[in-house]
């Protein structure tokens, strides 16, 4: 039974997310220790144990990320935070950064550990020195990856894996992006943001909105077109006299459509994106995937609760990603 | 004016500190409005001091909410007990951190939730201009909250005869100024 | 005082091979680095293409007395990849660098090993788990300030730490290749069209400001770092050697210059006016070192 992992960005949210079905959620400490540190997101230490607490009584698994790179001489951030997560009972601490991994190992060596899809461990040689030297028991796989190198990967890995199906994608690999600390001085790496929000204006004239991070302008959109957060990998540029979605066009994920590959791939978790998108939208995906994986066990047709979903992507279209090789 | 200790960028049409420049015939009716908006939120950081722990930095954040019908602005400002809601002319609202606008209908969607905030503002029904961290703030805030209309208005019944009073005639007024401006 | 070692980095560009080929044999009379970094930092598509060419300068370099160090993929992505990495690695008689995780299962303490720039190494502690599995040098991420390495450096005192200081900043890897898709070519059939920038392949906003450069898989920026604070900066923060990644420009002369910098006979107003005259395909820019945005430049007013 494939485990259906959904997004918690505050209690309400996580609350949603069980009660529509997901296995586990995972969340993140309201300070730079994760990858997703906005204003207002997140949980403090008093929320995270009640939402253990309440998560566990109905079943529930609870993950937390502790999953960016801690900044040099600050290191304490990042050891306080893998404290409270070993003390609040979650089932396991998501992270990335071998300073991370090894206070961990030394300090809690009970604390299961998953491997943040942050690491970009994409080979089986990284499979094996994380599990080898930390005991990391599971490996968030990089969305660069396809079906068939995902199955290549969980085919006798010493870990368990789990891959995306939903939501925000990446373009570039995860944890090694500096475009947005190029643009605006801070990144997923380090600060847990991409594309800043204060870094982030949006200006509109004659009915058409700019938007700009640190003051590059990434897209335009005429009178009414619909518009995108500005996302640097996300945005129209110009090169070689042509201006384009270099890097990727504003879609999101959806490999719903590919779940009985995956789970035939031998994952053993997939993974929805979006903590910053709110109760509804987890409440809504969480409920499509519920339906679908359950569909799967009875050895049914995924397909139907496809569509179910298409109206919450942004920019209005979807994508399966790098899933199937043609996307190279 | 609440203080500004982080120095919270402010932008808008004038400069200076926002005064109540209401005609005077507007005025006497938009106060009991303001004070009833202003308590309310005094009595949300009272009952919820999550959510406003929530807020980090944007506490301190100037929001000024113009719903497209309205001569009227909504200025925000959500500073824990000295919380405060001013309606100004929409010409006139001073310095704030962030704009958003939209039809009022809209607006009132957003805060409860049943529209969703990154839907509308991608499919621009709703306009946001100025501080985007202090706007993700006041959203990722009010989202985690779990609150409704009647969370800013959980009135003693002795001020909601006087409120709904008050909203009435600025709605009447609003339709006098403006009466193509079509239902609020 | 110790003097300050300079390092030609990886070349990140695919160049033909006769271009490579006399570039290294430049660098070899002319350029006064005492290190050299050698082999395939971003595609392994390009790997079989350029072998010979850098195991013929390899030659050349160490036959000039400098000192060859072979770098890594950093993000090897097929059996075919991981295989030749694994060879790269296996190098017995000289200094490798690793660029990505994987590598670290081949490294043993007794095998010194530099991790470059686009591992996730971002603090002392990070760099001390590396150095317990024999790593001898550490060439900081770019987003790490000089502040950053300080810190790094006094935490974790024996480790060389090395400091990108001229070049294009790599900034993102992908595993689509963006430069082939600008031409309509699938990354597995891409007729090395990344070959034809021999900078990288400039990407303006749609307002046309200078912002990144395509180079194959990676995104670099278009700025070109000048890393020319006080020199005595560079020694506080732990720095020994600085790395210049190769453009397509007097390379040689970039090293002389910033050998002259380093020995305190030329300032830094004057270092960025000899290097100017270079004709740099971007503008000079050194927020990263500075602990501001990658694209901010001290030379600002």
């Amino acid at each position: 039974m494939v485990e259906l992992v959904c997004p918690a960005g505050s209690p309400a949210m996580l609350r949603a997310a069980v009660e529509a079905g997901a296995d586990s959620v995972y969340c993140g400490l309201r300070d730079a220790t994760n990858a997703r540190n906005f204003p207002g997101l997140n949980f403090s230490p008093k929320e995270l144990a009640e939402s253990v607490e309440w998560a566990h009584a109905r079943g529930a698994k609870v993950l937390v990320a502790v999953n960016t790179f801690a900044r040099p001489g600050e290191i304490q951030l990042w050891r306080d935070a893998v404290d409270v997560v070993a003390d609040c009972g979650a089932y396991a601490m998501i992270c990335a950064d071998l300073a991370v991994l090894a206070y961990a190992r030394e300090r809690h060596p009970g604390l299961r550990l998953h491997l943040s899809v942050q690491a970009a461990a994409g080979t089986p040689e990284a499979l094996a020195f994380y599990a080898r030297e930390y005991g990391v028991k599971r490996v968030v796989l990089p969305r660069v990856l396809t079906v068939e190198e995902i199955r290549g990967l969980a085919d006798g890995a010493p870990v368990e894996t789990e891959a995306f199906v939903y939501g925000g994608l990446c373009v570039m690999a995860e944890g090694r992006c500096a475009l947005s600390s190029y643009a605006a001085g801070r990144s997923p790496n380090v600060a847990g943001v991409c594309s800043p929000p204060e870094a982030v204006t949006f200006s509109e004239e004659g009915g058409v909105l700019t938007t700009r991070l640190g003051g590059f302008a990434l897209d335009r959109f005429e009178d009414g077109a619909r518009a995108g957060y500005p996302t640097l990998c996300k945005g129209r540029f110009r090169a070689a006299d042509e201006l384009a979605y270099l890097f990727e066009d504003p879609v999101s994920l959806n490999a719903m459509g590919l779940l009985a590959g995956l789970r035939e791939a031998g994952v053993t978790a997939v993974k929805v994106e979006g903590r910053q998108r709110g109760k509804a939208y987890v409440a809504r995906v969480a409920g499509a995937f519920r339906k679908a994986l359950d569909a799967l066990e009875r050895g049914e047709d995924a397909a139907p609760y496809e569509r179910l979903l298409t109206d919450l992507a942004e920019g209005g279209r979807e994508t399966t990603g790098a899933y199937k090789r043609g996307w190279r | 004016m609440p203080s500004n200790p982080r120095g919270w960028r402010r932008s808008g049409p004038s400069a200076g500190p926002a005064p109540n420049p209401l005609p005077r015939l507007l005025a006497p009716l938009a106060a009991p409005a303001e004070i009833v908006l202003s308590h309310a939120a005094r009595r949300l950081a009272r009952r919820r001091p999550d959510v406003f722990e929530r807020l980090g930095e944007a506490r301190t954040a100037v929001f000024l909410i113009v719903p497209d019908e309205s001569p009227f602005a909504f200025r925000l400002e959500p500073d824990g007990p000295r919380a405060r809601v001013l309606i100004l002319p929409r010409e006139r609202t001073g310095l704030c951190t962030t704009r958003i606008a939209g039809r009022l209908a809209d607006l009132l969607a957003l805060f409860d939730g049943s529209l969703d905030a990154d839907a509308a503002f991608f499919a621009r029904r709703v306009r946001v201009e100025g501080d985007t961290a202090a706007l993700t703030a006041l959203h990722n805030a009010l989202e985690a909250a779990e609150l409704e209309l009647v969370d800013l208005a959980p009135l003693p019944e002795a001020l909601r005869r006087p409120a709904l009073a008050a909203w009435r005639t600025l709605k009447r007024v609003h339709a006098a100024v403006r009466p193509a401006a079509g239902a609020v | 005082m110790s003097r300050i070692s300079l390092a030609l980095g990886p070349l990140l560009f695919h160049w033909p091979a006769d271009k490579a080929a006399d570039f290294y044999a430049a660098v070899a009379d002319e350029a006064p680095v005492e290190r050299v970094y050698l082999g395939e930092a971003v595609c392994g598509r390009r790997l079989p293409r350029m072998r010979k060419t850098f195991e013929a300068a390899a030659e050349r370099l160490a036959r000039a007395g400098k000192e060859v160090v072979w770098t890594s993929l950093p993000m090897p992505a097929t059996p075919g990849e991981r295989r030749v990495q694994e060879g790269v690695l296996r190098n017995g008689d000289s200094l490798v660098e690793i660029n990505d995780v994987s590598a670290l299962m081949q490294m043993t303490p007794d095998r010194p090993f530099v991790a470059g720039p686009l591992l996730n190494i971002y603090n002392e502690a990070a760099a001390a788990e590396l150095k317990a599995r024999g790593c001898v040098r550490l060439c900081g991420n770019v987003e790490l300030s000089l502040e950053a390495l300080g810190a790094i450096h006094r935490g974790c005192p024996d480790l060389e730490i090395e400091l990108f200081a001229f070049g294009r900043l790599p900034l993102a890897l992908a595993g689509r290749c963006h430069h082939a898709r600008l031409h309509n070519l699938h990354k597995d059939s891409c007729q090395f069209v990344c070959e034809r920038d021999t900078d990288g392949l400039a990407v303006d906003t749609l307002e046309g400001r200078p912002f990144l450069a395509l180079n194959g898989v990676q995104v670099m920026s278009h700025g070109v770092q000048l890393a020319a604070p006080p020199v005595e900066d560079f020694r506080k923060a732990g720095i020994v050697a600085l790395r210049l990644s190769p453009q397509d420009l007097d390379m040689a002369e970039v090293a002389r210059g910033f050998r002259d910098y380093c020995d305190g006979r030329l300032e830094g107003a004057a270092l960025r006016a000899r290097l100017e005259a270079l004709n740099p395909p971007g503008e000079f820019v050194d927020g990263y070192p500075r602990g501001l945005a990658g694209w901010r430049s001290g030379a600002e007013t």
